[in-house]
């Protein structure tokens, strides 16, 4: 069964087209790695997909529903959960306020019991629940908010981006954590701009080239694609 | 004991006030990052309103009712829905300036839905005849009523923002809408109830208000706003405990200090008015939250970028060289025509217009060209025409001397202001610059060696070489402010086009790559503070001249905030749009005095103009420019595609 499905897309910020005529389909419990280079519109399918960035012609579907006539909240309300690029957190809220906000539509006792599971996930920082979001580091605050998303339970992840300035320590930490998504049985799409850091995470990878599919395939097949490709043709950005 | 308990009652009808309306300005920061300065002007209609409604029969307790659950619900969400969803990604100065727009329009408004006619005071809502006696205090009904009624409402309020559904959702939101959304909240939804409650807050505070005045007047609701804002600042703007704490001190002091101070004495007249702008001041400076209360950016600001800052607004000329060569000569021979031939009646309206267009320029260079909102622009003006006034009659200067010495008695007002600005920006600074007005309104100009008291000063007019400038209607004086005018103008283009404007551009896009960068940022502050704080007293001096005697309300703290609303609406960035503002705001009421009634002439001139020239704070967050620039690019297009069309034909 298809939870996101992407048909003649076209879209973009006013005049500029970020996307155009794109089509794929996701099936539920599959992870897939949207990769392209800086401008090849990996961010705005993410966007759109979510409800941020409308849509000038085309259409999209999340959970069976069209993301044209659907407000963002409630596709959040239907099981999608959006990390944007950067990092996603209330910076002003703590720790664990970020965690129940995701939450805060359950019964009290089940809402601490997912803050604590959340706490499980990030682990070294359980004693810190109080602490501002502004006083972590950008890899604590990842970790933070893929945490509080896998314990909202979602349907669909779309992280955009999660391990961007990251160091190679971080990295390994965010990618355990949504293995551990993906353990819950989510439907995940990552977007990432490196090929090669998907491959153990993401069964299949698409590749974007100025806002046009370029490859829809394997990801072991994807890195070597990427590589042919960018040494005859270096990107740019548009 | 006893009697400081009865002077403190006495303080609780203003404390409830105080404490709801601080309430509702903490709720619409936190859930919308609006600063609502309109807070007082919402009261004061809302207070109105019911007055209105009781006069019309209408029993008290069901006009608050009215009022508060009904009225101003609905005005909530359409202030929402119309203007302030509009701007909920936008940056902090334009959230203020939208709500400074507001608290200038909202009055003069009012004024003239219900006509010009004094409005009287109605009883209180509940219990208007019912006294008792507690531990030997006498308490009137009213009193108890209010107290009550505040008391459950705040009880409701902090139940409901304790939830996590509600206030986790409202603390979320002001920090960015668009991520919120992404957590499967409504924030739509939460900024509009945000609206509607703090709304009721506000309609309520001011029908709590409304019978403690004889009449219903504007600037008792700015005191109000005044005392509101103290007692937010008290846990800076974040906290709503410390708000209502703050609204209850306040209400209490201005209850108890009095009492026990002789009516006759100066502390009687001078400290009690400025204890709220005290307790503001001393927060501002020393609470370390207003610092950074600017620095909380928007992690989704990428999908929808928030506008420029007014000092990027600016554009590049839309004319070309000798298009500008031919603008100015045409502006010179208007004036030159406008000085020769207009009829003697219109000589001393156009001699203040141009003091006043002096004045306004003194808003393009702090907050055109340095992005700074100050609302004491016309307390500079008031220093500069003071000082022209005491030195020319009391110590027989010339008046010569007398000018240069207001201006820079200004410029040293301008230095004392800009010393808080080198550490705060955006609304902390608009606050502190309102206290310095306020106080300067009650502790200064009312003293007796600046102003005369409550009488007026004479100001005697110019005698140069013979040339006689006396009269109000001599032209000598309108060519010789006409001449000041000019020059001050070239001074502020000098500035715009030179180094110190360049400086002050960069540090509008980021002040840590200017500082960076070699710009020496506490300098170029100090000093575009003081230039326009002496620009300002120049103004105030030659407008001091025209006016030839001065008086307190000349210089009133409330036109600080018009002022500004004003030159943003005819464009902060451009002398242009201080000149026309300038002209506009002195010359629209005369002619619509002269106007027939339904073209909205008579007694309604002043409050038209004032809302004509201030819609322009509305759209401010699409149009920072104003609308000079706005309709000479208009024009400029249409131009252009009529030039095309020309082409395309040949």
């Amino acid at each position: 069964m298809n939870v996101v499905s992407v048909v003649n897309l076209f879209a973009g910020y006013g005049p500029y087209q970020a996307l155009m005529d794109l089509s794929f389909s996701i099936e539920e419990g599959e992870s897939v790695a949207i990769v392209g280079s800086n401008g090849a519109g990996k961010s705005t399918v993410a966007r759109v997909l979510s409800g941020l960035v409308p849509i000038s012609s085309g259409m999209a579907t999340v959970l069976g529903c069209d993301v044209r006539v659907t407000p963002t909240h409630e596709l959040v309300r239907k099981g999608l959960i959006h990390l944007p690029e950067g990092v996603g957190l209330f910076t002003n809220l703590s720790i664990s306020e970020n965690i129940e906000l995701r939450c805060r539509n359950l019964p009290r006792i089940e809402r601490r019991q997912r803050v604590e599971e959340a706490m499980e996930i990030i682990g070294s920082l359980s004693h810190r629940r109080t602490t501002l979001a502004r006083d972590l580091s950008g890899g604590q605050q990842r970790l933070v908010a893929i945490s509080s998303a896998i314990v909202a339970r979602p349907a669909v992840l779309l992280c955009d981006e999660p391990v961007i300035g990251l160091s190679p320590v971080a990295i390994e930490g965010v990618y355990e954590v949504l293995r551990q998504a993906q353990s819950h049985g989510v439907t995940l799409l990552l977007v990432e701009s490196r090929a090669d850091r998907v491959q153990g995470l993401c069964s299949r990878t698409i590749v974007l080239e100025r806002g046009q599919l370029a490859f829809d395939g394997p990801s072991n097949t994807a890195q070597g694609f990427v590589a042919n490709r960018w040494l005859k043709d270096p990107p740019r950005s548009n | 004991m006893n009697e400081f308990l009865s002077f403190a009652i006495g303080g609780l009808p203003f404390a409830c006030s105080y404490a709801l309306v601080a309430v509702g300005i903490v709720l619409t920061f936190r859930a919308t990052g609006v600063f609502n300065f309109g807070f007082g002007a919402m009261a004061y209609g809302a207070g109105v309103t019911y007055v209105e409604l009781c006069s019309h029969g209408v029993p008290s307790w069901l006009s608050l009712l009215i009022v508060t659950v009904v009225l101003a619900p609905v005005f909530g969400a359409l202030l929402d829905w119309g203007l302030f969803r509009r701007i909920r990604t936008a940056d902090l100065t334009s959230k203020v300036v939208t709500s400074l727009g507001l608290m200038v329009f909202l009055p003069s408004m009012v004024q003239i839905v219900i006509g010009s006619t004094t409005v009287y005071s109605a009883p209180a809502p509940f219990l208007s005849t019912y006294f008792t006696t507690l531990f030997g205090i006498s308490i009137s009904g009213p009193v108890i009523a209010t107290l009550v009624t505040t008391i459950v409402v705040l009880m409701v309020m902090t139940l409901g923002l304790r939830s996590r559904r509600v206030g986790l959702t409202l603390r979320a939101s002001v920090q960015s809408p668009r991520l919120v959304e992404l957590h499967g909240v409504d924030s739509g939804k939460v900024l509009r109830n945000a609206w509607m409650v703090s709304s009721s807050l506000a309609a309520l505070a001011g029908c709590l208000y409304a019978p403690q005045f004889a009449t219903q007047n504007p600037s008792a609701y700015n005191v109000l706003l005044t005392g509101a804002v103290a007692a937010a600042a008290l846990g800076a703007i974040s906290s709503f405990t410390l708000a209502v704490a703050g609204g209850v001190l306040l209400g209490v002091l201005q209850g108890v200090i009095p009492g026990y101070l002789s009516p006759n004495s100066v502390w009687y007249g001078a400290l009690v008015p400025s204890i709220p702008f005290f307790m503001l001041l001393i927060m501002l400076l020393t609470h370390r939250g207003f610092r950074s209360l600017d620095r909380s950016k928007d992690p989704m600001s990428v999908v929808e970028p928030p506008t420029a800052p007014p000092g990027l607004a600016r554009r590049s000329e839309i004319l070309g060289f000798s298009g500008r060569i031919v603008n100015w000569l045409a502006v010179v021979g208007l004036v030159i025509v406008a000085i020769i031939f207009v009829p003697e009646v219109w000589v001393g309206t156009l001699t203040i217009a141009a003091s006043m267009a002096i004045i306004f320029l003194s808003v393009t260079l702090l907050t055109g060209l340095a992005g700074q909102l100050s609302l004491a622009q016309m307390v500079f003006a008031g220093m500069g025409a003071y000082g022209t006034a005491r030195l020319s009659t009391h110590h027989h200067w010339s008046l010569g001397m007398s000018l240069i010495a207001g201006t820079m008695i200004a410029s040293l007002g301008g230095l004392v202001a800009s010393l808080p600005a080198l550490r705060l920006r955006g609304l902390p600074l608009a606050l502190l610059t309102l206290c310095f007005a306020l106080l300067a309104d009650n502790l200064i100009f009312p003293a007796t060696f600046v102003g005369s008291g409550s009488s007026s000063i004479g100001v005697r007019r110019p005698d140069i070489f013979g040339v006689d400038f006396s009269g109000p209607f001599s032209r000598n004086y309108l060519v010789m402010v006409v001449a000041f005018l000019a020059m001050t103008t070239f001074g502020v283009r000098l500035l715009i086009h030179g180094t110190t404007g360049r400086m002050l551009t960069a540090a509008h896009s980021s002040e840590i790559a200017a500082a960076s960068s070699g710009v020496p940022m506490r300098r170029t502050i100090t000093i575009i503070f003081m230039l326009s704080a002496a620009v300002a007293g120049l103004g105030g001096g030659l407008y001091a001249i025209a006016l030839g005697s001065l008086s307190t309300p000349d210089f009133n703290s409330a036109l600080g905030p018009v002022l500004l609303v004003v030159v943003i609406t005819m464009g902060a960035a451009s002398v242009r749009g201080a000149l026309i503002a300038g002209v506009a705001f002195v010359a629209l009421p005369q002619a619509l005095a002269l106007a027939p009634s339904r073209f909205g002439g008579g007694g309604q001139s002043s409050a038209i103009t004032i809302v004509v020239l201030s819609v322009g704070a509305f759209t401010y967050a699409q149009h920072p420019e104003g609308i000079v620039t706005f309709i000479q690019g208009r024009l400029k297009v249409a131009g252009l595609r009529v030039r095309n069309l020309r082409g395309d034909s040949r």
